[in-house]
């Protein structure tokens, strides 16, 4: 096989001769049926996905991408550190999620850029912090950190969950707690735990009412939703390249606010101490931040050069962006959002209003991630052994992968257990079907 | 089931089976119910009554690792990274390994259902844990529990059935059986000490045949049965104890017990530190029993957890009605002279001991080495009494028991208290019934890391069951719960809240701290005992079941 060489700005990358399917595709991906669409991914054959919630499927053409360039720079006497500044990627996947390359940057995964945004905060004794007990443990375990080191006080929320629940109610929650001491609100874009699309504008813009800095763990937002990152009005956005994105494990988009867009956010930037950088200054310190919505310095590169890295990681989640790009953004978010409401019909008929956790009834907050009590006995609810063998069950015998998640319920001593379900463009309705069929008769059973 | 007094040593460091481990000396072997266990008897207990989690003995004690919990009857030590602790840090899931067998006939596993008995006989009014109050202050609905077993059990001359009908009748809400083989536990707050807890000897299991029994009562203790390596085969309360080895312990389903000796003979004699040594030196016995003394000096450097030992307890709930006041209470404190009573120690039993100024000792959570002892000052004393209404003196009932150095150390203080004008009668106290004023105790650290409510707690919460003065302080009880809360906080803060909490009952002279005594460890033993390491959270004494000894030319 004779390799072709494709040039890039940032990187060179071979690409094998023969034409991928998304090559042959090219040009027809925006019109694909969604049948062709998942021949793309490297699924199992036989095997029913449902847990993009923990890690997508890559495409076979970004695995190829990966595998290119990671034989293209092994061994070799080339620069290797300018390429990881991943300039072009930067801009390409910032373009695609609305927001400029230096607002952008390709970390190694959403726990990365959350610890380097939580430890880069600006932040003081007295200080409070507001999260909820619903975060990813990144995002708890990295605010204990600053709470030990510098004295901040973290207040921990539960969110309400449930077939009933309403953005009202949530956001009521988060005004509740805030006090004059409080400068941050740390929220999930969806939940992984209970599957929640919270409402994200709305919580920001609580916060700008009060002068808060927001950190948001977007990890799920992108290759899910089509979306504006700078228009959900948030700081900071710590997103995962390798779950409904479907690039390499190891990949992370971070989305720093670096311009003022009053329409938007009209707070003046936030401090942030770009933490794990070569490219902070070795003497003297950054320019002062813009108040503009012309940036007075890249923040980007700051924490986007850190030493050496894998040029391999950040082509393949370039490439996993631009076939999202080419399928549709907009056409991705619909099929996955209708595969989850289909997800959701199912798991309402078999189990009922009162054994979902995933609020429903308001609109705004269903996401594709359904979290559900799947056993009869509401007690059931706290036994992790049965979740837990549900979902070896599943996997083992029947080849359906999906994941129990852990979380509290406001009022309940108990720390609840459910049953997780996540839809994406690589699934399909019999799917969903054979999945919810075979799920309550293994429950059943266990 | 004699044993040789004089052995002509084989050498041996290979392990090996065998022999009988003699044990000789003034302590206890009548605690032996799991549920009320503590201190010394813990040692003798995990032989035969495993835990989730326990401590493994220990080479080198400046390892960071020495006090840290290890699985025992729990696959792992339960932690959010290995899906036994929730998220939230406030429920445990801890699964139990398979094939641990109690020594029933026929044999049967060990049951999470086990665990939940256990846990209820641990509030049992009868006999209750010394250390109580850390469950009911942790778990989930424990309180209450324990609460309703009080009304509905009364504490003297209650039957097995009184016990067992409100067992098998209530639950404890946050103490939850999955199915056999998985036990949940709802703590109240995140519990960072909480697996220490687990370690302790009250948190094991009890087999559905304990509900025959009243707890603590002889005829349990007769019947015990065992899931660890050794099981009782003879016991004279208060004289003897045999355990033989348990056919029916696996070694496969214990990581951390291993079975060498066959047997352990405890012979419980009145005998002086130094008698024990002799007969120790003499071959005629392995390991000092109530009264450990050290093989040599240990490395000031090691941070061995000191002990507070002893302190002097007020009978504030049932003694002298001259008790309840302060001002008497600050006047004994005053006149002791704590320097004399220490050189008695060191004379008597050849301990290492200090001053004790404050009431957590050295190598413990919130020790505050700036708070210092006071000098004697008999005039502040003649002072406080008077100004009490005690210018002409009182008399007041001083407890001992005719252990390790408590005879001598209350001859001391008496005659102190004699000096200004206090009459103290000498009571030694042979059953819990005795009347008595003041007494000297001894209490040790239950863990060694993160160890903040080991002393405070136990000792002045209201109705804790090693509050033996009775001392109950709604000030010192919120106290307690907020230091409890700031647990999680980092150390200066989780420190600071119980050094509010010694700072109350310092001020209110609810005991006064005597003397702080550094562990013996190593422990005397003799020549033929091999293999032995200390365990932190025994007191350092030596892992029994772990320990062997040499052949004898007759073996």
């Amino acid at each position: 096989m004779v390799a072709s060489r494709v040039v890039t700005e940032t990187v060179s990358v071979y690409l094998p001769d023969r034409p991928s399917p998304l090559e042959e595709r090219r040009g027809s991906l925006r019109s694909a049926s969604w049948d062709s669409i998942q021949e793309l991914f490297a699924l199992e054959p036989g095997a029913i996905h449902l847990n993009t919630g923990t890690v997508g499927v890559m495409p076979h053409a970004v695995i190829d991408v990966h595998d290119q360039v990671t034989r293209e720079w092994s061994g070799g006497l080339m620069d290797i550190y300018r390429p990881t500044i991943f300039t072009d990627y930067r801009a390409a996947i910032g373009r695609a999620h609305g927001v400029d390359e230096d607002e952008i940057v390709i970390s190694h995964n959403a726990t990365e850029g959350i610890a380097r945004v939580i430890n880069g905060l600006d932040l003081h004794s007295g200080d409070e912090v507001i999260a909820t007990s619903h975060e990813c443990y990144s995002v708890l375990s990295n605010f204990n950190l600053v709470r030990n080191r510098f004295g901040i006080s973290l207040k921990v929320l539960t969110p309400p969950s449930g077939y009933h629940v309403t953005a009202e109610e949530i956001v009521e929650l988060f005004e509740q707690a805030i006090t004059p001491r409080t400068k941050v609100l740390a929220f999930s874009a969806i939940t992984l735990w209970t599957g929640t699309m919270m409402p994200v504008r709305e919580l920001c813009e609580l916060a700008q009412r009060h002068g808060l800095v927001t950190v948001v763990d977007g990890a799920l937002l992108p290759g899910m939703l089509h979306c504006n990152l700078r228009s959900l009005g948030a700081d900071f956005i710590a997103c995962s390249g390798s779950k409904y994105q479907c690039g390499p494990l190891g990949t992370g988009i971070l989305y720093v606010r670096n311009k003022v867009f009053p329409e938007h956010n009209p707070l003046p930037l936030p401090t942030l101490w770009p933490i794990i950088s070569t490219w902070y200054p070795m003497v003297g310190s950054t320019p002062p931040r813009s108040t503009t919505s012309i940036a007075s310095y890249n923040i980007g590169d700051h924490l986007q050069i850190a030493g050496s890295a894998s040029i391999a990681r950040g082509a393949a989640l370039a490439k996993a962006s631009e076939m999202w790009d080419e399928i549709g953004r907009d056409r991705i978010e619909r099929r996955i959002m209708d595969l989850g409401d289909y997800a959701r019909e199912r798991i309402l008929e078999r189990f009922g209003e009162d054994a979902v956790y995933s609020p429903c009834a308001d609109a705004r907050l269903r996401s594709p991630l359904i979290a559900f009590n799947p056993f009869r006995r509401p007690a059931d609810a706290w036994n992790v052994k049965k979740v837990m063998a549900l979902t070896e069950r599943l996997a083992a015998e029947h080849k359906i992968w999906i994941r129990w998640t852990e979380f509290d319920v406001p009022h309940s001593p108990h720390q609840h257990y459910a049953a997780r379900v996540c839809t994406h463009i690589f699934n399909d309705h019999a799917q969903i079907d054979r999945a919810i069929a075979v799920l309550a008769g293994v429950a059943e059973e266990i | 089931m004699s044993v040789p007094t004089l052995l002509t040593r084989v050498p041996s460091d290979v392990a090996r089976g065998g022999g009988t481990l003699r044990l000789y000396g003034p302590g206890d072997i009548d605690h032996l119910d799991p549920a009320a266990c503590h201190a010394s008897t813990g040692e003798l207990v995990r032989l035969f009554s495993r835990q989730f989690v326990t401590y493994e003995p220990q080479q080198d004690l400046r390892n960071w690792q020495a006090g840290a919990p290890v699985p025992d009857l729990a696959v792992e030590v339960p932690s959010t990274y290995n899906m036994g602790l929730g998220a939230s840090q406030r429920s445990y899931v801890l699964h139990l390994r398979p094939e641990v067998l109690w020594d029933t006939t026929p044999v049967r596993p060990v049951t999470a259902h086990d665990f939940v008995r256990g846990f209820k006989r641990m509030g049992n009014p009868v006999m209750r844990s010394p250390v109580l109050t850390y469950f009911t202050s942790t778990i989930r609905g424990m309180s209450d529990f324990c609460a309703g077993f009080d009304a509905a059990v009364p504490r003297t001359n209650a039957t097995a059935e009184h016990v067992a009908a409100y067992q098998n009748a209530h639950e404890i809400p946050g103490v939850f059986a999955l199915d056999d083989e998985t036990l949940v536990i709802e703590v109240v707050r995140p519990t960072l000490d909480f697996v220490h807890m687990l370690a302790l000897p009250c948190a094991s299991a009890a087999p559905a045949e304990y509900d025959a029994y009243v707890p603590g009562s002889l005829e349990l203790r007769l019947n015990l049965r065992s899931n660890g390596p050794y099981r009782v085969a003879y016991y004279v309360p208060g004289k003897e104890l045999t355990l033989e080895q348990n056919p029916a312990w696996r070694r496969e389903s214990d990581p951390v017990r291993r079975l060498y000796v066959a047997h352990i003979e405890i012979t419980v004699e009145k005998a002086s530190p130094g008698e024990i040594d002799a007969k120790i030196d003499a071959g005629e016995a392995d390991l000092g029993w109530g009264s450990p003394s050290a093989r040599r000096r240990l490395d000031p450097q090691t941070p061995v957890s000191y002990a507070l030992d002893p302190y002097l307890v007020f009978n504030v709930a049932r003694g002298s009605r001259a008790l309840s006041d302060v001002r008497v209470r600050r006047a004994i404190a005053a006149v002791i002279d704590k320097a004399a009573l220490a050189d008695v120690c060191r004379r008597t039993a050849d301990v290492d001991v200090r001053v004790a100024g404050s009431i957590i000792p050295p190598n413990n959570d919130a020790h505050d080495d700036l708070i210092c002892a006071d000098v004697p000052d008999p005039e502040r004393a003649r002072a406080l009494l008077a100004e009490a209404g005690y210018a002409d003196g009182l008399t007041l009932i001083a407890g001992y028991r005719e252990r390790d150095t408590e005879p001598d150390v209350a001859r001391s203080y008496a005659a102190d208290l004699e000096q200004v004008g206090i009459a103290v009668r000498l009571v030694r106290l042979d059953d819990d019934a005795a009347e008595w004023d003041v007494m000297a105790r001894s209490w040790s650290a239950d863990w060694t890391n993160l160890n903040g409510r080991v002393f405070l707690q136990s000792l002045f919460e209201t109705g804790g069951s090693a509050n033996d003065g009775g001392y109950s302080s709604p000030v010192v009880d919120e106290l307690i719960r907020r230091a409890l809360e700031a647990a999680v906080e980092q150390p200066e803060k989780a420190n600071a809240a119980w050094r509010d909490v010694e700072r109350r009952v310092l001020d209110e002279v609810v005991v006064v701290p005597l003397l702080f005594r550094a562990p013996a460890v190593p422990r005397r033993r003799s020549d033929r005992v091999r293999n032995a390491f200390p365990v932190p959270a025994y007191g350092y004494a030596y892992d029994i079941a772990t320990l062997w000894l040499d052949a004898t030319e007759e073996e």
